[in-house]
């Protein structure tokens, strides 16, 4: 794929918005999530010994298996993160795709929130 | 039917590019209701279907709809129908009814939009055709009042009252069109609430005579509101929602094969006049009903093609088992009952935090039968802890490997920087109102000259990690080293603009007051610049140059440009304020938190009555601490709009945001044209997911000042929100017209395109190409 992703931007505003509100994701999700979106990997990493959460291009580090892959191509992101189509109708369409542990699927949503633009002040 | 199309056939999400079947809560629609037209559409496609007729005359699959329709319509109109027969023959048909009740609705839908053209029912000699047909046309009296009930939608305005319709209603018809004026005016009207939308559908059925009270309860009221919450959180009850309706009934209508209808009626005639007994034909509809649901679970299974196959070879015998299992379970109408359950529960939960997570709720549910749902309170880590931790992080990192130590004083220098500050106000707190010690302890804030507090900061390392040692002061050193080249985003230099024009001239100052009050903000900025360049020890100058950055969206520059006026004046109270606001549009707390505390501290009139707040001993209490003093400080005095600033933007910080409307709201009584408040407000609004009102909050900030770049970005952003994708990129383009540099814009305008469809324009957006932009989607 090209230089330029929709994604990137929704990543930059996650990794800002866990600054303020990775303390609440990570006691909320309390795991390790790597998203798969058109070949390019980023690791969520939401587990309690990060503190406020870390993400970072790339697999997770040698020794750490992702407890949650998300699989989804960088438009569905897109559309995923601005509310466009839910996670629900992703997935049963089939342009979700969930590896591991359902119960933290279930908690996609607040991330997704994190990752939407932020209005500022 | 516009209604139909809206419950199923066209969600407001489905993209008008037409990629792929998006359209779920079509698809939910269907298993929950049912045998459903895109299901119908399918069978029909299917050739192996066309030619496995047996030669009856309803069992291609094109007739299949309207047979089971009109199987329907003879039992319940067995009266006219002319098909009385033996009380045995009642019994069948009623059993057919029951067999059919789940799909009955949708039958009765998808009949409905065949009958609107209106084509007219073949031979006319059977005296319930001529019933049917009266009634078809009894019902197109109803066009007109749907139309305007959603024309209402589009104008957000009451329904109007309409004269009387000479229409006599089923109760089965008035049942129907109550259930699904009720989900579409909750569609439509999403944002003015249930009560609101409730209205509207009274209003509508008053004017068709129906008296609500009279209808039995809802059919699938579970259904319904399930629909309806799957729908709400993209739906926010947009305006193209309605033509997409219409759209749709138009393309349902035109799909119609048009001889259908007449075909059928033949086909059925020739039915009643063989010989053969009527049972017959009532079991070959059972078998076919009975095969319907077993394709439904083969489809669920999704392998349609596999089906497909299986069908064309093992139809017959699949027939026969069907039949012969036909009084024992259903297996498509408890998968059916399952997911009805799921959509019991969703809609039965009120939580909000429930409401997030119910796609993992309902796939859980799936996989495992139950619900976890975690408590959601906002544990915040104390900072003792955060020590600890980074010193066992330190000792366990530094033998073995280099790199990590690196990554580690990266972290350490990041972190210190922050917490130097809130020691520093700490200490400015302890120290009084003394000016000479505040100026020190700024000094401190700001990372200058570090030796000097070696002992101050050995102290706070014993305090703050308790695990002191040698290594740690090496490591200081070398942090001070690293944080100076490692450009801690919140620390960058001011960037200047290459080749400013204002640079040889000696007025730039008073000109940039010009072009800024005029609006013209990158002017007014390279003006400011080349007076800043000139003449740093400027206040005024960095600190519009920071304010113009603000206005821009460039928090990183502003924050640049307002340090360097806190260099020159370090207790300029509108300056700290403006850190304080910028440092939290960059969500970061801490360094927000010491300039609007210190900005307290140091201010004349009210550092008296925040002194009186108890400073907590746990630094995890700092925000509430800070939010307190203001509050004190308010109470003080009421009048001073800078204190209801400050409190917006702290209870922004909690994320307390309905606080931080009302503090916004009260400074805009004392303060009503300041466009950066009404900005301040909508954000506001926009970040507690109240986008509707944050538009008109960005409105009134656009009115008052029309080059106000950040409003224009707010503006897309809640446009966004609220599912305006198109036209939340042409205000991103109108941002961009004011500042081009910004990248973030340039990634939430792709975004916004990709969402509305309009792919043909992301090369632009890559290529950055704003003048095409500007064409393609002018405001």
């Amino acid at each position: 794929m090209g230089k330029a992703k929709g994604s990137a931007p929704l990543f930059d505003q996650l990794s800002k918005s866990l600054k303020a509100e990775g303390g609440d994701l990570v006691a909320r999700v309390k795991g390790l999530i790597l998203f798969k979106i058109d070949g390019d990997e980023w690791t969520l990493d939401l587990r309690p010994e990060t503190e406020n959460g870390t993400i970072s291009q790339g697999p997770p580090p040698e020794g750490f298996k992702p407890d949650l892959t998300l699989t989804i191509n960088d438009d569905n992101f897109v559309k995923l993160v601005n509310g466009k189509i839910g996670p629900q109708q992703a997935f049963l369409l089939r342009k979700l795709k969930i590896g591991g542990s359902m119960a933290m699927a279930m908690k996609l949503q607040p991330i997704l929130d994190a990752a939407a633009p932020k209005a500022k002040l | 039917m516009a209604l139909r199309g809206l419950v199923t056939g066209s969600d407001n999400c489905t993209p008008a590019d037409g990629a792929g079947p998006s359209n779920a809560l079509g698809s939910l629609a269907d298993s929950l209701l049912g045998g459903a037209s895109k299901q119908q559409e399918r069978l029909r496609e299917l050739p192996s279907l066309q030619q496995n007729g047996a030669g009856l005359s309803w069992a291609g699959a094109p007739l299949q709809a309207p047979s089971i329709d009109a199987a329907v319509r003879a039992v319940s109109e067995g009266g006219r129908s002319g098909m009385e027969g033996s009380t045995a023959l009642n019994d069948q048909r009623m059993q057919f009814l029951r067999q059919v009740s789940p799909e009955l609705a949708d039958f009765e839908e998808i009949y409905a939009q065949q009958g609107r053209p209106g084509t007219a029912p073949g031979p006319p000699h059977l005296p319930w055709q001529e019933a049917w047909r009266d009634e078809q046309q009894g019902s197109e009296p109803l066009q007109p009042f749907l139309r305007a009930f959603l024309d209402s939608s589009k104008a957000q305005g009451p329904f109007p009252a309409l004269p009387q319709p000479r229409v006599q209603l089923t109760v089965e018809d008035q049942c129907r069109i109550r259930d699904r004026s009720t989900i579409m005016a909750r569609q439509l009207y999403a944002e003015r609430g249930e009560g609101f939308a409730d209205g509207q559908v009274g209003r509508l059925l008053e004017s068709l005579n129906i008296d609500p009270r009279h209808l039995p309860a809802h059919a699938h009221p579970h259904s319904w509101d399930a629909l309806f919450q799957q729908g709400s959180r993209q739906g926010l009850g947009q305006p193209p929602l309605s033509h997409e309706v219409a759209a749709g009934g138009r393309m349902a209508a035109a799909q119609r094969p048009g001889d259908l209808k007449n075909g059928w009626a033949e086909d059925f005639a020739r039915l009643q006049l063989r010989d053969g007994p009527p049972n017959q034909w009532a079991a070959e509809f059972d078998q076919r009903q009975a095969a319907n649901g077993g394709w439904a679970q083969e489809f669920q299974s999704s392998r349609p093609d596999a089906w497909a196959h299986e069908f064309g070879s093992a139809q017959d015998s699949q027939l026969k088992e069907v039949w012969d299992e036909q009084q024992g379970k259903r297996t498509s109408a408890s998968a059916l009952a399952d997911t009805k359950r799921l959509a019991e529960t969703l809609a039965g939960s009120n939580d909000p935090k429930m409401k997030n997570s119910k796609f993992l709720q309902f796939v859980s549910k799936m996989s495992r039968g139950e619900i976890i749902l975690e408590g959601n309170q906002a544990k915040e880590v104390p900072a003792s802890v955060m020590g600890n931790q980074w010193a066992e992080d330190f000792v366990a990192a530094r033998p073995s490997d280099q790199a990590k130590v690196k990554d580690w004083t990266d972290d350490f220098a990041a972190r210190w920087a922050e917490d130097a500050d809130a020691l520093a106000d700490e200490f400015t707190s302890e120290m009084g109102n003394d000016p000479a010690a505040a100026a020190w302890v700024n000094q401190f804030a700001e990372q200058e000259g570090g030796n000097e507090l070696d002992s101050k900061m050995d102290e706070w390392i014993e305090q703050f990690s308790q695990q002191t040692s040698e290594e740690l002061q090496e490591q200081q050193q070398r942090r001070q080293a690293m944080s100076s080249r490692a450009g801690l985003p919140t620390s960058q230099d001011y960037i200047m603009a290459e080749d400013n024009p204002f640079l040889e001239d000696t007025n730039s100052f008073s000109k940039g007051r010009e072009l800024f009050r005029d609006g013209l903000l990158t002017e007014a900025m390279l003006a400011f610049e080349a007076e800043a360049q000139r003449n740093p020890s400027n206040v005024e100058a960095w600190r519009m140059l920071g304010t113009v950055q603000a206005e821009n969206d460039d928090d990183l520059q502003a924050i640049a440009a307002l340090g360097r006026a806190l260099q020159a004046d370090p207790n300029n109270p509108e300056v700290l304020l403006s850190l304080g606001v910028s440092h939290t549009n960059e969500l970061d707390q801490a360094q927000a938190l010491s300039y609007l505390h210190t900005w307290m501290t140091t201010h004349k009139q009210h550092s008296q009555a925040a002194a009186t707040v108890p400073v907590p001993g746990d630094s995890s209490q700092r925000l509430s601490y800070v939010i307190r003093e203001f509050e004190a400080a308010a109470a003080k005095a009421p009048q001073d709009s800078d204190l209801h600033v400050a409190l917006g933007v702290l209870n922004n910080l909690a994320r307390s945001y309905d606080r931080a409307v009302e503090s916004f709201r009260r400074a805009l009584q004392l303060r009503s044209g300041d466009y950066s408040l009404w900005n301040k407000l909508g954000a506001t609004l926009a970040n507690s997911t109240r986008s509707s009102e944050a538009i008109s909050a960005y409105q009134r900030a656009l009115e008052l000042k029309p080059n106000y770049m950040r409003a224009w970005v707010n503006m897309g952003i809640s446009q966004a929100n609220v599912g305006e994708y198109e036209l939340s990129a042409r205000y991103y383009v109108r941002a961009l017209s004011l500042n081009a540099r910004s990248s973030n814009v340039w990634g939430y305008l792709r975004t916004s395109l990709s969402c509305s469809g309009r792919l043909d324009l992301i090369p632009s957006v890559d290529d950055e190409d704003l003048r095409r932009m500007q064409q393609q989607l002018p405001l």
